[in-house]
């Protein structure tokens, strides 16, 4: 596929992503990866902005007000008081080195329940992964860590594939990725990342469906993928 | 898809042509007073609901309070029953994000958000608690990780009524396609990936009509004027 279709989809797809995270209708498993995302881009964080103030507009002018119960803002009153003494306490944030040594943001941390060293497992030569579990059922979560030079196999994506590049860099047809980039492919969309020669590459990958490789190593590994 | 640093417009470049005054004077202004860059915060107007969240946020203003109840409430409740949320639970519920608005008005900002789309914020949190019993991660802004702007928006001097009011217009003139695409994200609580499968139409379309709309919105002539450039 020429390289600038593929940047228009991505781009595409990038902010129809950003948009339904504003809208809150992402998953647990793509709302941790966009939120790692946005720690990474304050320019992501504008976008999320905008899209905020489209549900401002939306609740505001194109939800016809439906009235409420006759005692619901009494009921409401009276809880003001007991409210206002329970208020939050803010949740202290344990530091982890060796997470932060990764330099991972925060709300991929809070998922990480490993102290001292994380269990990596090998999933290909040159590629090593851990995964995250979230409670979703149809999104896998995995850090990858990918050896320099190493070329991941081509494949196309039954859902979708989101990757937020954390450290090290990747490049593919369309481009080159490093620290805080987020790639969002589709069904639409084959490619073949290769990590950094010289860094190698370590990021977080979303997959919203099995993926499925294209090439002939395809044959031989999707069994094992989909499992 | 990521835009590289250098794609990314001058904002600094754009900003002050958009907010209607002159970078020099802006500079000069700073450098006489030698204090740390103090941008006057536009307060919002008295009676507006900007003001009513601010009231209830310094003062405990039940007062406010309850005219922000009148005013919200029964929207929260439509905006619920939209994604096919029961009347009785869609009443709880709003309520429920009347109260979260009343604890946490101490963190509202008027130069960050309009009332309407903070108190969407929460309304939708809700909505998220109810139906996916599952957290949304949301970036912390203590995170040592967290990366800022080089050059801090000037976001203090957005009017956000003003925006609040021509982002309204501008979803009133969407093109009836997109308008449809982006209230059943909003309103149905479903993905893009979701509402092509259910519409049918090839994901492609969907996502560039999305885009097309977001676009439109951002680059509407009135709420370009309040926003600096920002695609």
């Amino acid at each position: 596929m020429a390289g600038k279709t593929v940047a228009m989809i991505a781009k595409q797809n990038y902010e129809a992503l950003l948009m339904d995270y504003a809208a809150g209708t992402l998953n647990e498993a793509q709302s941790l990866i966009v939120a790692s995302h946005l720690t990474l881009s304050p320019f992501a964080r504008r976008i999320v902005e905008d899209c905020e103030a489209i549900g401002g507009s939306l609740l505001d002018c194109q939800c016809d007000p439906i009235a409420m119960k006759s005692d619901s803002l009494a009921d409401v009153l009276d809880r003001l008081e007991s409210e206002q003494e329970e208020k939050d306490e803010p949740v202290a944030h344990s530091t982890c080195e060796m997470l932060d040594s990764m330099k991972l943001p925060r709300p991929v941390q809070n998922y990480i329940h490993e102290t001292e060293y994380l269990p990596w497992k090998k999933v290909y030569p040159g590629m090593q992964s851990y995964e995250i579990k979230t409670k979703c059922r149809n999104s896998k979560v995995r850090l990858l860590k990918i050896d320099p030079g190493t070329k991941t196999p081509e494949h196309s994506h039954a859902g979708t594939e989101i990757t937020l590049m954390i450290d090290g860099a990747a490049h593919d047809e369309s481009g080159t990725y490093s620290r805080g980039d987020l790639i969002v492919m589709d069904e639409r969309i084959t490619h073949q990342p290769v990590a950094d020669e010289k860094m190698g590459c370590f990021c977080l990958v979303v997959n919203s469906d099995p993926i499925r490789l294209t090439g002939w190593m395809g044959k031989i590994l999707n069994p094992f993928l989909s499992r | 898809m990521y835009l590289p640093v250098t794609e990314q417009p001058d904002i600094m470049a754009s900003y002050p042509i958009a907010m209607g005054f002159n970078a020099m004077e802006v500079k000069a202004k700073t450098a006489e007073t030698k204090t740390p860059a103090v941008q006057t915060v536009k307060k919002p107007d008295a009676d507006s609901n900007e003001a009513l969240l601010c009231a209830i946020g310094e003062k405990q203003d039940k007062q406010a309070f309850i005219e922000l109840f009148e005013y919200f409430a029964p929207r929260i409740k439509s905006f619920l029953m939209k994604s096919g949320t029961a009347p009785d639970q869609a009443d709880e519920l709003a309520q429920e994000t009347m109260l979260t608005v009343w604890k946490k008005a101490d963190l509202y900002k008027p130069q960050h958000a309009s009332a309407s789309t903070w108190i969407f914020t929460i309304a939708r949190n809700k909505r998220i608690d109810l139906y996916r019993k599952m957290s949304r991660p949301e970036p912390d802004p203590n995170d040592p990780m967290m990366v800022n702007d080089d050059v801090p928006m000037p976001d203090d001097n957005i009017d956000r009524m003003r925006e609040a009011d021509a982002m309204k217009k501008a979803l009133e003139n969407l093109p009836a396609e997109q308008a449809d695409l982006i209230k059943k994200s909003y309103f149905e609580d479903k993905t893009h990936d979701a509402i092509a499968r259910e519409t049918r139409l090839p994901l492609g379309t969907v996502k560039s009509r999305i885009r097309l709309a977001l676009e439109r919105l951002r680059k509407n002539e009135e709420i370009k004027n309040l926003w600096p450039e920002r695609l």
